[in-house]
């Protein structure tokens, strides 16, 4: 029994003593902390010197055994002999006094570095290739990325993002009537969410809302006309509650923001402006803040400009001027402040610290469910709830409409990057291979594999930083390409594609993931060399490339795939083009002047289009002028509900157009019967209209349609003409039905342009401009494009998926060549002396060459095969984004097929007739 | 190459600071005089003393300079520094407790 209490007892002690060190010597910690720090910082800087010194210590302490020796009788030869015995392995000392040293660590990460990065320079070829393909993949991800990134990740250039909550309210069953919102989304559940409420709700929540430091509103108004010193333009403003800026924690540059004192229904109208705008309107002279502009005719009071970096709230950030709410009566007097029946403001609002939200969201239903009970209004559904969601990116609801597409894209990049990783990891392989010999002698001096691998990784890490800082440039370079398309295509949506430390993180992060990934295997294979019998023969390692075959045939495949993607996509936009509009669409011009906010109304509207007109074609080279309310393919139309006197009413909702006179004739629309709208369908004459075709048959199926009476609302129209159909909204649906108004009888308060010319329509912008200031120089011409611009921003999308996967495509397709090309290089080359043999015993060139691309061609038909049905099966779940082009669309199959067999067998065809130039008594030799 | 596994762990160290703290040394010196001092009964080699050397100069406890020895023989002498004199106080403390345990444990009878 004893003995284990003594050992308890012994154990006891030491831990006592163990524990007790440390603690005595904390006092002094903190002083011998740096003086430890400061002395081994010497160390590291002075390594030169410690060798040296080390050296020459070395050599004193065996000259002075030596001398000792000597004195204590023995003979010179025999006392050098007994100090060396003494002293031990010279070197061996020397590298314990290194290895122990408190900065081997770093130096031999240095060293690791240093070697590697020479190791790497010495076979440009290898790094460069691995570099590119890596900065390939990644920066192209690294682009969709910052484009997601914009869209959904990054948080709002505000005080603290995550407090805010934007509020949006859901509904089974929802009836809606004076709504006006930016989108709705389904919910879960089955209902459906929506962002807007009335602004008698927000200001019920805003005095009676519980937990929230401020619940703010704001409603933007697309396009108002502002008469600054640099002269007319349309501008998107957003009407903001007093306390917006308060609540949205941001504060202007210059001046001061909106404030609650602003928002009173007798305040002076003011506003405050983005950086942008102050930059185009007033070219940032700091004067502008207190001076005034005219907003809708309206005079507003510039009182602060926001910072270069502010961002708003909406999806795009398209408002360039805000004005307070107080601004609405006179602004927007169609959609009353104290209304509970017209929707239209979107609430967001920011929590008070330590707020109770689901009390907070409580309060609101309760309210809200006031508003929905008001006696009179349009609006009904059930099983209603308010919903508090983050809000620290602003309403999410457009923004993940937005995304949609973008995932697709990252589908496509991050096949891109699959590909270029598959040639890495061929590269390296294959490296790995050609330093057989390498590794070999270096593991028989001695080196660990745990070495072997470091310096592998440490290659690795290199090519990481290397790809994903060159990924980095493409990307800008990129983004300096594709900016440009998108902001054409789109006015005032302003896209983020800034490189913020997420996306930095990303790159380097997917970088350095891809190439451990793919750096890793060919590592551990190469570092499993055998010394001996990686020096006596050469080809030792990796006896056959099945891993090298199947990287290419997969690299294959995904080219395929992305080709396929990229031809239908291409086929889809030929197909749109290739669609009849049913106008015509040469040397048309056009523009969009909005004289309503200029103070214009009846008679006076119709004159000035009239005296525009007739101006406007008096420009030479000017054959034709039309106007209507809205422009073809833009993507939009109006549309109206239409009865037949005496008829059940059809569910159906016609296309609506006002038109100048002889617009048929100028649009090159075929009147098939009765006669266009003319200079007799004035306001004194029976309202007429002109239907299409489609109305025509929809309507009046087997009758003669002319003189027929249509009511739309409470307004009676005869039938007058029949023309030809044509596409109005877009180029991907049947001609719908559709009728036009007379101008004179409807007067449009803005109209779109379209002036046909016998030159270059681009050509005739300044004169057009001219021609508009001299009738009235405060009213702005705007948006001028020609048809063809037109057309082309309709199909911004498709165009913009057309190059980028057909870039993808290429890029898949040029690093699949590379991968091929190496792979073929390398196993034509372990064949030299078979060639040889084969040659010396009668093969023909031919024979040799044949035997080589023979390889590529089985590999390419195999990754083509199952590229092609992995093709077809993605194209079918995309298939909705197709127009007149089937997933399985022979030409596009057979088409990439045929790319890829031709760069197939180029790739194949330089290492072919390498190998076939080999001299076989050569070759047989060097065995 | 013998290392120091006849030693208690980190009783080179001291020992070398106790040593040090006579006079400042050089390494021929140093090993001659541990020979010296602990004649048989303590086997240090003169392989493990420098690496040990160098140690304690790195960790700031001694410090060396190149000086010209009573033979006129350029040398590198060892001295202790103020942290290396606190070092060893503490260092002595710890193993006169260690050594007074441990001989207790030695001596115990059985009861």
């Amino acid at each position: 029994m004893a003995a284990p209490v003594g050992g308890d007892l012994l154990r006891g002690w030491f831990r006592e003593s163990v524990i007790h060190a440390p603690s005595t010597r904390e006092n002094t910690a903190v002083t011998s902390w740096l003086s430890v720090l400061r002395s081994r910082l010497k160390f590291l800087l002075r390594r030169k010197r410690f060798e040296s010194d080390m050296d020459e210590e070395l050599r004193l302490h065996l000259e002075m055994q030596t001398q000792a020796n000597r004195q204590s009788g023995m003979p010179p030869e025999e006392a050098r002999y007994a100090a060396l015995r003494q002293l031990g392995h010279l070197d061996g000392i020397k590298e314990t006094a290194r290895d122990q040293r408190g900065w081997i660590w770093l130096e031999t990460t240095l060293r690791d570095i240093r070697y590697s990065a020479r190791s790497l320079g010495s076979s440009p070829v290898f790094t460069g290739v691995a570099v590119l393909s890596l900065a390939l993949g990644i920066g192209a991800n690294t682009l969709i990325f910052s484009l997601l990134n914009g869209l959904l990740f990054r948080s709002l250039p505000v005080q603290e993002p995550v407090e805010l909550r934007s509020i949006t309210w859901v509904g089974h069953n929802v009836e809606t009537g004076n709504y006006r919102g930016s989108g709705r989304r389904e919910t879960a559940s089955g209902g459906r969410a929506f962002p807007v409420f009335p602004y008698a709700t927000y200001r019920d929540f805003r005095d009676h809302g519980t937990g929230f430091d401020q619940l703010f509103a704001f409603s933007s108004l697309p396009s108002r006309r502002a008469v600054t010193p640099a002269g007319a333009s349309m501008v998107p403003v957003l009407m903001v509650s007093g306390n917006f800026f308060k609540g949205y924690g941001a504060d202007v540059l210059v001046g001061r923001p909106i404030s609650t004192q602003d928002d009173r229904p007798d305040a002076p109208l003011t506003a405050v402006i983005t950086h942008r705008w102050w930059e185009r309107q007033f070219a940032l002279d700091p004067a502008a803040v207190g001076q005034q502009f005219s907003l809708s005719g309206l005079n507003f009071t510039i009182v602060g400009i926001l910072g270069p970096d502010y961002s708003g709230p909406l999806l795009g950030d398209p408002a360039d001027v805000y004005v307070p709410m107080s601004a609405q009566p006179q602004l927007d007097p169609a959609w009353p402040l104290a209304s509970y029946h017209h929707w239209w403001v979107e609430i967001m609002g920011r929590l008070a610290p330590g707020a109770d939200e689901q009390q907070a969201q409580a309060v609101l239903e309760v309210l809200f469910k006031r508003t929905l009970a008001a006696p009179g209004g349009k609006t009904k559904a059930s099983k209603t709830h308010v919903l508090l969601e983050d809000g620290s990116r602003g309403p999410l609801m457009l923004r993940e409409r937005a995304a949609r597409p973008v995932y697709v894209l990252l589908i496509a990049v991050a096949l891109v990057l699959l590909v270029a990783c598959a040639n890495l990891a061929s590269l390296l392989l294959a490296r790995g291979t050609s330093r057989v010999h390498e590794y070999a002698v270096r593991t028989a001096l001695g080196a660990s594999r745990g070495c072997l691998i470091r310096r592998c990784l440490t290659e690795s890490l290199l090519l990481a930083l290397a790809g994903g800082s060159f990924g980095l440039a493409f990307c800008w370079i990129a983004k300096r390409a594709i900016l440009p398309l998108l902001s054409s295509a789109t006015f005032d949506f302003h896209f983020d594609l800034r490189t913020d430390l997420r996306v930095l993180a990303f790159t380097f992060g997917l970088s350095l993931v891809t190439v451990l990934l793919f750096g890793l295997v060919p590592a551990f294979r190469t570092s499993r060399i055998h010394p001996v019998s990686g020096l006596k023969d050469r080809g030792a390692v990796g006896r056959s490339p099945r891993l090298g075959t199947f990287l290419v045939t997969a690299q294959v495949a995904v080219s395929v795939v992305l080709l396929v993607g990229a031809g239908l996509i291409l086929r889809t936009l030929i197909n749109l083009r290739a669609v009849d509009p049913g106008f015509d669409t040469e040397n048309l011009l056009l523009f969009d002047i909005n004289p309503g906010e200029a103070g214009y109304s009846g008679i006076r509207l119709a004159d000035l289009y009239q005296d525009l007109t007739q101006s406007l074609a008096r420009i030479p080279g000017v054959s034709s002028v039309a106007f209507s309310n809205l422009a073809f393919l833009t993507g939009g139309y109006s549309a109206a509900g239409v009865k037949i006197p005496g008829r059940p009413v059809l569910m159906l909702s016609p296309g609506q157009l006002s038109v100048s006179d002889s617009f048929f004739t100028a649009m090159r629309i075929p009147i098939l019967l009765g006669r266009e709208l003319d200079a007799r369908d004035t306001s004194s004459a029976s309202q007429s209209v002109v239907v299409n075709q489609s109305f025509a048959r929809t309507y009046f199926p087997d009758e003669n349609p002319i003189g027929k009476i249509i009511m739309v609302g409470s307004e009676e129209y005869s039938i007058i003409g029949i023309c030809r159909d044509s596409q109005i909204q877009d180029l991907r649906q049947a001609p719908q039905p559709a009728f036009f108004h007379a101008f004179r009888q409807t007067y449009p308060e803005s109209v779109v342009f379209a002036v046909r010319s016998r030159v270059s329509p681009s050509s005739l912008g300044p004169a057009i401009r001219r021609a508009v200031t001299c009738l009235d120089g405060g009213i702005p011409v705007t948006g001028m494009r020609t048809q063809a611009e037109q057309i082309d921003r309709l199909l911004m999308l498709e165009r913009l998926f057309a190059g980028l996967c057909a870039t993808a495509g290429l890029v898949a397709l040029l690093l699949s060549a590379i991968g091929l090309y190496g792979l073929i290089t390398y196993t034509a080359g372990r064949r030299t002396s078979e060639i040889g043999l084969r040659m010396a015993l009668g093969a023909r060139r031919s024979n040799v060459i044949w035997s080589v691309i023979r390889q590529a061609l089985i590999m390419t038909t195999a990754g083509i095969v199952v590229g092609g049905v992995t093709a077809v099966g993605v194209g079918t779940v995309l298939s909705s984004g197709l127009y007149g082009v089937r997933p399985s669309d022979p030409l596009t199959l057979l088409g990439s097929a045929a790319l890829l067999l031709a760069v197939a067998i180029a790739a194949a065809a330089v290492p072919a007739r390498r190998a076939a130039r080999i001299d076989p008594l050569t070759a047989l030799r060097v065995e | 190459m013998t290392k120091p596994t006849d030693l208690v762990q980190g009783t080179l160290d001291l020992l070398l600071l106790k040593l040090l703290a006579l006079e400042p040394m050089n390494g021929w010196s140093i090993s001659q005089r541990l020979k010296q001092v602990s004649s048989e009964v303590l086997q240090v080699s003169d392989g493990s003393l420098y690496p040990a050397l160098y140690k304690l100069e790195e960790k700031g406890l001694i410090q060396a300079e190149w000086r010209v020895t009573e033979n006129n023989r350029r040398a590198k002498f060892y001295s202790l520094t103020r942290l290396g004199r606190s070092q060893l106080e503490k260092e002595k403390e710890t193993w006169q407790r260690l050594s007074a345990a441990i001989s207790y444990v030695v001596g115990l009878e059985k009861a």
